[in-house]
This record gives structure tokens, sequence and C-alpha cells, in this order.
């Protein structure tokens, strides 16, 4: 059986329709499953070392950024804090970041810094003890 | 309505949160998430599995990665564990956030190798083509502005805002809620879900960018797609 021109017309406008609709089925839905292996992706963020004012590191540090662009780009609301050695990772957007750290028993500290597209900005923070 | 964000807390005015008991259903449903550097929360939706955000199992994108050492511990409360912790066995998501790092798709699921569920309980879950605005809102989980550390506390509000694939509410949230579901208490003889609490949202961002974005918490829907991935990731061996 053969479409006439207005056939094929009216079928390609349906299809960019639904295509564009956001309707529930996607390809984005797509399930994915992790492989059990360790991935070693490139980090585009905020990265750096939390210690002391005697270079030991302090651990369990939450670091916290703030967008200072407008429109802000979304960051997630996941809790970062630093590991054993006072490291700590921040998965963020190409842009202009504060980053505030806090840690028991120690006086908080902000930073500022430029994330570029593809690249890791380094921010080291000394902490000083509060007094008891 | 004075907001106090850093699009990591994101407390909308008077800070409404309260401190919920661990060791009760359904708070002991509610899951502390750990991975290596941070956390998030995770809900229990059947007997091994635990849903969350998308980027608390991977980072986002085709150069993003899985999350490492990822750990869930039911009901946690300030140090303490009731129910045990438990190691993942698979993590999953979806294309949309582990390729494209589209907010829109930002949701997770982790599956355990044992059965907690059957001793904390989980929630019901649900999806509906119509709006959701206007139905309560519920989150509950782990963040980490306030004292004691990863203490679980329960925030509530309504749907203000229904989009294709996310709704807003202004519950208040702070990093380390990422994951917690979006939920509301369905009495019996409900349609779709019923006689409990009932996940359509799974919460993952502050406020950000332009509105709704910018004056509202938001999270990702249930869809019927994301229903079809949610069913076949519980049913999964």
């Amino acid at each position: 059986m053969m479409m006439s021109n207005n056939g094929w017309m009216v079928a390609f406008v349906a299809f960019i329709l639904l295509a564009s609709s956001g309707c529930s089925y996607s390809n984005e839905d797509s399930p994915v499953t992790s492989t059990g292996q360790v991935g070693i992706g490139s980090v585009e963020g905020i990265v750096g070392r939390i210690t002391d004012t005697r270079g030991r590191p302090v651990v369990g540090a939450l670091v916290q950024p703030r967008s200072l662009d407008d429109p802000s780009p979304p960051i997630p609301e996941i809790a970062i804090v630093s590991d054993d050695n006072g490291r700590y990772t921040w998965q963020l957007s190409p842009g202009s970041y504060e980053l505030s750290v806090s840690a028991d028993g120690y006086r908080g500290m902000t930073k500022l810094t430029k994330v570029k597209a593809g690249q890791a900005a380094t921010l080291d923070f000394t902490l000083e003890r509060t007094p008891y | 309505m004075k907001a106090m964000t850093s699009g990591q807390e994101t407390v909308l005015g008077v800070d409404t949160r309260f401190r919920t008991y661990t060791t009760t259903y359904p708070a002991r449903a509610i899951a502390l998430i750990t991975f290596t550097g941070g956390w998030c929360t995770g809900t229990f939706y059947g007997p091994n599995v635990v849903l969350t955000a998308g980027h608390c199992v991977h980072s986002g994108g085709s150069s993003g990665t899985w999350k490492r050492n990822v750990r869930v511990w039911p009901g946690y409360n300030a140090g303490s564990a009731p129910y045990g912790s438990y190691a993942a066995r698979r993590l999953h998501s979806v294309t949309g956030w582990t390729v494209s790092k589209d907010e829109r798709y930002d949701y997770g699921v982790i599956k355990l190798s044992t059965n907690a569920g059957n001793t904390v309980g989980w929630f019901g879950y649900w999806w509906q083509a119509a709006s959701l605005t206007g139905l309560p809102a519920i989150i509950a989980g782990y963040p980490g502005d306030k004292s004691p550390t990863q203490s679980q506390w329960l925030s509530a509000d309504l749907v203000r805002v229904t989009e294709n694939r996310q709704v807003f509410y202004k519950n208040d949230s702070a990093g380390g809620l990422s994951g917690s579901a979006v939920w509301q208490d369905r009495p019996a003889g409900s349609a779709f879900c019923t006689n409990g609490p009932c996940i359509y949202a799974i919460h993952a961002y502050g406020l950000h960018g332009i509105a709704p974005h910018s004056n509202h918490n938001h999270g990702t829907r249930i869809t019927q797609a994301v229903y079809n991935n949610l069913v076949a990731w519980k049913n999964a061996r």
C-alpha cells in the first residue's frame, strides 16, 4: 500500500510530536547497572585536602559548595566529607563557587574558586582548632 | 519568605524539620547510604532494594563513575546502627543520568544481597499521569546541617509544581538528604498505592537556575518508565 505525501507528512509530524512530548517512555530511561569494577573517570569539579595547623588530616569535615553564578547550575544535595587522608572530591559543573568547610572542634573556613570545563580545581584548607 | 540557600543547604523560611525515632516504622525503612567520600539517603521499597538519587550511586555523565564502597544503614541514628549495615550488591541507574547527567533522570537503586527489608519494612510506590500538585509531600533522611551528625530528620509540605519529570515543594532540605523518598501517607482504599507511605518522587536538588527550580526544592518524579525500572530492579535476582 502506498502512502501519499500528505500521509508521510502526518506520520513525520506525529513522530516529532511524540519524540518531543516528554512522554513516559524515553531512551534516557534505559537502565544501567554497575559492573563491579572501579571506574577511573575524570574529575570536573573541586578537589583538595583538609588539614589542621600541624599538617594532620581532618577526617569527616563537611564540604559544602555554593554557586556564585546566576543562573546557578544544579548541585546535588549530597553530603561530601573528607576521607582518612583529609581529601575530598566535589564533582561540579564549570562556574564560580564558594566552598565552606566545617568540622567539629575546628573553626569553619570558606574559600572561592572557579571550575573550568573538564578540569579539577584544587582547594586546600587548613583549619584551626576552636578553644576548649 | 526568605530562602537560606547555598544550593546545598536549602531551608525555606523557618526550619520546620523534626527528628525521627528510627526504631519505628516507617523511619527504620529509611537508610543512611555511605560511600567513599560522602553520604546520602535511601528508602527500602522491597526486601532487598533501596531507592535513592542517581547521583548517590553514580557521579553522572559519560565521564562519571559508580560510587565505591556503597553501604546501606537502615534506621541509622547518629552513630547507632540498630539494624546493622549492608554492602551494595549492585547499583542501578539510567542513561539519562549516567550518560547525559540530566537532573530529570536523576534516580537510582541499590540492590542488596540480604532481605533487610523483611526486618525494617518498606514503602509503597506508584505513578500517575495526572498532576501531583497539592498532594502532601514528606521527605526524611540525613541532612548534613543537623546535629548530631547523621541523625534522621523529617520535613512536611505540599507539591507546589508538577512537571513531566520533576516535582517541586518547599520542604526544608540540605546536603545529605539526596535520595530521600518524596511520599504521602495514603489510607486504605486509595487508588494505586494504598494503606501506608507511598513514594511518588525522589528528592535530589535544592534551589538553582530559574523558577520553579530557583524557588523550590525538587526531585525526580516516578513516571511510568521510572516505575517499570523500579519493578524490574526489585524483581531482579
